[in-house]
């Protein structure tokens, strides 16, 4: 405190101090019996209150500031994509590596067997009723329909495919050299079982038994292949599915399963019954 | 009932079946601004109906129009998701969001993307609803009532001009029941569904009863109640005659039906009128 002709004041620091609840215990009931009667410092005093308060403001800023963007919020952030995403790790990443490591270029087989499947658990994911974090509120949005579930089924895939390119890169450095076409050969067959999910979606159908009932066919074709070229080698999956015939027929299936889906969407527009 | 093209709601012979089940049937009704209470018994279709006002069901049959717009054309759909609030009976929210994350979730799927707008707007309606205090808890550290709070916030993102509510008060101490009340009162037009008649009475200016998919009463409060005038009366005794008849906190008998000679009538409360509508339904 300074101490002036006919009486002390405060300094702004020791107000400051004070109102924080920093001062010295003595020194803050010296100084509440001095604010008793110095109107000039109970005046003062009030406009550190604000200060306080906008400093607590400034902080509730920071600590409820959305940590997430729109597209985090509503894709990846909620536990859906979560589980989505962690399958098509597993399916493209984690278990053609653990292949790999115990039994050389079955790691590329496993690769391109299982990588197909992703898409297709992306989207039955993205289907599924309790999937979504808000329940049925969600339904009652203007994104709720179509619009999140495609959302959603590429965000996947953004992720997907990436990860399929590095572990073909691993593969080449460390295994063995394999074609390039085998690289993306599995995206238009995994499309399009995803892209017939996506279709049996808008009907009375149930998704989920669909994309079981797709990767059991997937299963089935892929078995019959090796069986008829009695051969588990990559170059028989790559010849399989990198084939023009094969890509063509999963572009067209891709194509018309989009284009069935988007003059359906009406159907995901509600609740699944 | 009329409707008027100023109606923020406006149902005419709305149908809905699953399977053989007729869930709701032929159900007209209409609402301006104000609070608007549905009554019925369970599995009278209330919920069905309310999912069909909030869009998440698609009728069978008949015309729906919220906020001038028909919810079955896509553009129009959409544009009447922006602008409705809906509280489902189970929300069933994600247990491992905090509040604020639901909120703000909702509010993404509400279109709303700017990230500022966001942080206010979560933050005003989690106030609204008392919820400040616990915005960044985890929703599976709550209480049922503080969930269904979390719920009604999240329907209120973005001051929606028409609230579609099943049950609102679940879950709700007397003092939250309070609150919900002044917050409701406050809103522009609310569709709401309860159990809890004493809320119709204080809270809406119109009422619905429902009974086996179809609407059964339309009218005030007042009217509902002025069903029984003249039908309740109040003795020492049982009277097997009544209706109903029931010991009241006051260590009295009400009845409801038609009165003995001489019988002291009472005035008639909204539940008596309630009552005696379901117990013409049922006969």
């Amino acid at each position: 405190m300074s101490i002036h002709e006919t009486e002390w004041h405060a300094e702004d620091e020791q107000l400051a101090a004070y109102v924080a609840g920093r001062a010295e215990p003595v020194f803050a009931a010296s100084l509440e019996t001095h604010l008793i009667g110095c109107a000039d410092c109970r005046g003062r005093l009030a406009t550190y209150t604000p200060d306080t308060e906008l400093a607590w403001g400034r902080l509730a800023d920071v600590i409820d500031q959305p940590s997430r963007t729109w597209l985090l919020r509503s894709t990846i952030a909620t536990p859906a994509l979560l589980q989505a995403v962690a399958i098509a790790v597993m399916l493209v990443g984690v278990v053609p590596i653990l292949v790999s490591a115990a039994a050389g270029d079955a790691g590329l087989v496993a690769l391109l067997v299982l990588a197909p499947l992703a898409p297709v658990a992306a989207v039955a994911l993205a289907y599924y009723d309790g999937s979504d974090p808000s329940g049925e509120i969600s339904l009652a949005t203007p994104v709720a329909g179509l619009r999140l579930v495609a959302l959603r089924a590429v965000v996947v895939a953004v992720v997907a495919l990436p990860l399929s390119f590095l572990v073909l890169a691993a593969y080449n450095r460390w295994i063995e050299e394999v074609p390039m076409a085998a690289s993306v050969a599995w995206c238009l067959p995994g499309l399009a079982l995803a892209a017939l999910v996506m279709l049996a979606g808008t009907t009375r159908l149930d998704p989920t038994y669909v994309a079981v009932g797709a990767s059991g066919a997937w299963a089935l074709l892929v078995a019959a292949v090796v069986t008829v070229r009695r051969s588990l080698r990559p170059e028989v999956l790559v010849d399989l599915l990198a084939t023009p015939g094969v890509q063509a027929f999963a572009l067209s299936v891709v194509v018309a399963a989009v284009l069935l889906t988007v003059a359906r969407r009406d159907a995901v527009s509600y609740r699944r019954i | 009932m009329s409707i008027t093209s100023t109606d923020t709601l406006a149902v005419t012979g709305l149908a809905k079946r699953f399977g053989g089940t007729r869930a709701v049937e032929d159900v007209t009704l209409s609402a301006g601004r104000g609070v608007i209470g549905l009554l019925g018994p369970n599995g009278a279709g209330k919920t069905t109906l309310l999912r069909m006002v909030a869009t998440v069901l698609a009728p069978d049959a008949g015309d729906l129009r919220l906020l001038g717009l028909d919810p079955a054309r896509p553009g129009d759909r959409i544009e009447i998701r922006r602008r409705i609030g809906y509280l489902p009976q189970s929300p069933g929210l994600y247990a491992g969001f905090t509040a604020y994350d639901l909120v703000d979730y909702v509010a993404v799927l509400k279109e709303h993307t700017d990230k500022a707008w966001r942080q206010r707007e979560v933050r005003r309606v989690l106030e609204s609803v008392e919820l400040a205090h616990v915005m960044h808890k985890k929703i599976r550290t709550l209480s049922g009532g503080t969930r269904q709070r979390v719920a009604l916030a999240a329907a209120m993102v973005g001051s929606p001009e028409l609230l579609v509510l099943d049950e609102p008060a679940n879950g709700l101490d007397p003092d939250q029941r309070l609150r919900l009340r002044s917050l409701l009162s406050q809103s522009q037009t609310v569709l709401m569904s309860t159990h809890n008649i004493s809320e119709v009475s204080a809270l809406c200016q119109q009422v619905y009863v429902m009974f086996s998919g179809r609407i059964r009463f339309s009218g005030t409060p007042a009217e509902l109640a002025a069903l029984a005038d003249g039908r309740v009366w109040e003795d020492g005794t049982q009277d097997p005659l009544a209706i109903r008849s029931w010991l009241t906190a006051e260590g009295i008998y009400r009845h409801l039906g038609d009165p003995p000679a001489g019988a002291a009538i009472v005035a008639p409360t909204l539940d008596d009128g309630y009552l005696l509508l379901a117990r013409q339904e049922h006969r």
